[in-house]
């Protein structure tokens, strides 16, 4: 369905700045009904690399090819009638605010010419299979994040494509809403066969809902494969690390013994719990937590281990540092 | 009490102000829109990128910006002998009004569009649309509020400027309060001028807040 081959591209360069290298000599292969996910962190390339499959991006050399054409070499008007078939939805959703949800949906098809009669009846569908048939005639600033999002899918849906691409479709979104939103792309997937291509820096919703996967770092995709495989027996350092942030923030319901204790304490206390543990013998190790740079700092789950005495002993030391203590 | 007003003559300047102003945020309207969508979709990084275009656009825009209202009157006589016929008379003053308006007005146009997130524009190219649907159905209509709240101040500074252009012959309100008013020694009919003008500010002000606030679904 998708090939990607040999793709470099470069920015020029800017007043004082040295040529930007985005993607070196990537390459890709995405089957027909493949959930693809391409994960990285910010200014790996995957943005990039998902913006060459509809055009937003040209290749500064190799070739894109998506549904036997190569969408690079297109002229306008055709590369056009491409991105009819290739829908892609946003973080930040980009909804028209000026339209309603209905009018939103009916965009692309309106873009692609169709009768009013015909665009009324599809939005109708499209606004169904989203479940946002009561919301039709409300304005984007009136919806929530992920009720935006619906809006965005079922635009992205209007012209029945058969490729779908999703540039960190779940990232401003909370987990809760995440997953719904996610379910609904795997029913679409179900229903429709049609082929996901989604980037995002969560791993966790690469193993929601992808059967493929590609690791992007510094321009290049450093490993691709069956996303079981990859959870299985991860190669790169760099996957390890994704794989072990989403470990991380998972690991919680640890037993807890007589003596021990898991404390919730804010990220930058951590070095005062060390110097207490070097004093007593008393061990700790980080179970949870994520960094996330929130502005009031961030938190992490800790499990201290030792005798009940000096645990209690470094409780009183941490007293009032302590975020919360699970029992 | 009002006996040294001349109701006739009020009237008669009221309505040249009016026709003044009206055609000149007509054709402010006609010029500047356009005009402030090229200033930015011409820009780097826009659909229609042209830098040499752009540069060109915004040095024009600027000169006819820098110049003073009532310089710009004087320059533009011969283009007004040119296009209407003479230099005399309300019609003759849109000349210099629309020049005067419709750089000023395109800037608004233009500040107002590049408000709108990129990432709409990028959406819309994404679902295959063409520079003119961008254009139509993009960037006028969520820019619209501010393109309209734009022309409402336009609006209320070429009433102000009318009443300059009526002084150096333009008719309208300008034209009676300074001949009629000051220079008679007609106090009554110089305050009158000013509360018509005035009148016309609120109105004008009042309408296009009403349409900007019923335009906007932020």
């Amino acid at each position: 369905m998708i090939q990607v081959k040999e793709v470099t591209k470069t920015y020029p360069a800017q007043k004082n700045q040295q040529v930007v290298t985005a993607l070196k000599g990537v390459s890709l292969q995405i089957e027909r009904g493949d959930i693809f996910g391409i994960v990285g962190h910010s200014g790996a390339g995957k943005s990039t690399l998902l913006r060459l499959l509809n055009g937003l991006e040209t290749p500064s050399s190799g070739a894109v090819m998506v549904d036997g054409k190569e969408i690079s070499r297109l002229a306008s008007k055709e590369l056009r009638l491409a991105r009819q078939k290739i829908g892609m939805i946003f973080q930040h959703f980009h909804l028209l605010w000026s339209r309603t949800v209905r009018e939103n949906i009916a965009f692309p098809l309106e873009i692609a010419g169709k009768a009013k009669k015909e665009i009324d009846e599809k939005v109708d569908v499209l606004l169904k299979r989203v479940g946002l048939s009561e919301r039709a005639d409300a304005y984007p600033s009136q919806l929530s994040g992920g009720q935006k999002q619906r809006v965005g899918i079922a635009r992205a849906l209007a012209n029945d494509p058969d490729v779908l691409l999703c540039d960190e479709a779940t990232s401003a979104l909370d987990p809760e809403t995440t997953a719904s939103i996610l379910r609904l792309l795997k029913e679409i997937h179900q229903e429709t066969g049609i082929t996901l291509v989604l980037i995002t820096h969560e791993m966790s919703v690469v193993r929601a809902i992808c059967n493929k996967m590609a690791v992007m770092e510094g321009g290049k995709i450093v490993e691709c494969g069956e996303v079981e495989a990859i959870f299985k027996n991860p190669q790169h350092p760099v996957t390890k690390q994704f794989l072990k942030e989403l470990t991380v923030s998972d690991a919680s319901g640890e037993t807890v013994r007589p003596g021990q204790a898991t404390i919730e304490i804010k990220l930058d206390q951590l070095p005062v719990l060390r110097k207490l543990a070097q004093t007593r013998p008393i061990t700790f190790r980080l179970t949870g937590g994520e960094i996330t740079g929130a502005a009031d700092g961030d938190r992490v789950r800790v499990h201290v281990d030792g005798e009940q005495e000096h645990v209690h002993q470094v409780l009183q030391e941490l007293n009032g540092e302590v975020e919360s203590r699970v029992e | 009490m009002l006996n040294e007003i001349d109701f006739n003559l009020l009237w008669q300047a009221t309505g040249e102000t009016i026709y003044m102003v009206g055609i000149s945020t007509l054709f402010t309207a006609v010029l500047g829109i356009p005009l402030g969508v090229l200033l930015v979709i011409t820009d780097k990084g826009y659909f229609l990128e042209n830098l040499v275009v752009q540069r060109i656009l915004a040095a024009v825009v600027n000169v006819f910006r820098a110049v003073p209202f009532i310089v710009l009157v004087l320059f533009l006589f011969p283009v007004s002998q040119l296009i209407v016929g003479t230099t005399l008379g309300p019609t003759a003053a849109t000349i210099p009004l629309i020049a005067g308006a419709a750089p000023f007005y395109a800037r608004m146009v233009e500040t107002a569009i590049r408000e709108i997130d990129r990432g709409v524009i990028e959406a819309s190219q994404a679902m295959g649309a063409t520079k003119m649907t961008i254009i139509r159905k993009v960037l006028i209509p969520e820019a619209l509020p501010a393109i309209v709240s734009g022309l409402t101040v336009t609006c209320v500074s070429l009433i102000s400027f009318s009443a300059m252009a009526g002084i150096v012959g333009g008719g309208g309100l300008g034209d009676a309060a300074y001949r009629f008013g000051f220079q008679s020694f007609n106090d009554q009919m110089l305050y009158a001028c000013g509360i018509i003008l005035i009148i016309l500010v609120q109105l004008v002000q009042g309408v296009g807040d009403w349409m900007a606030r019923r335009l906007d679904k932020r």
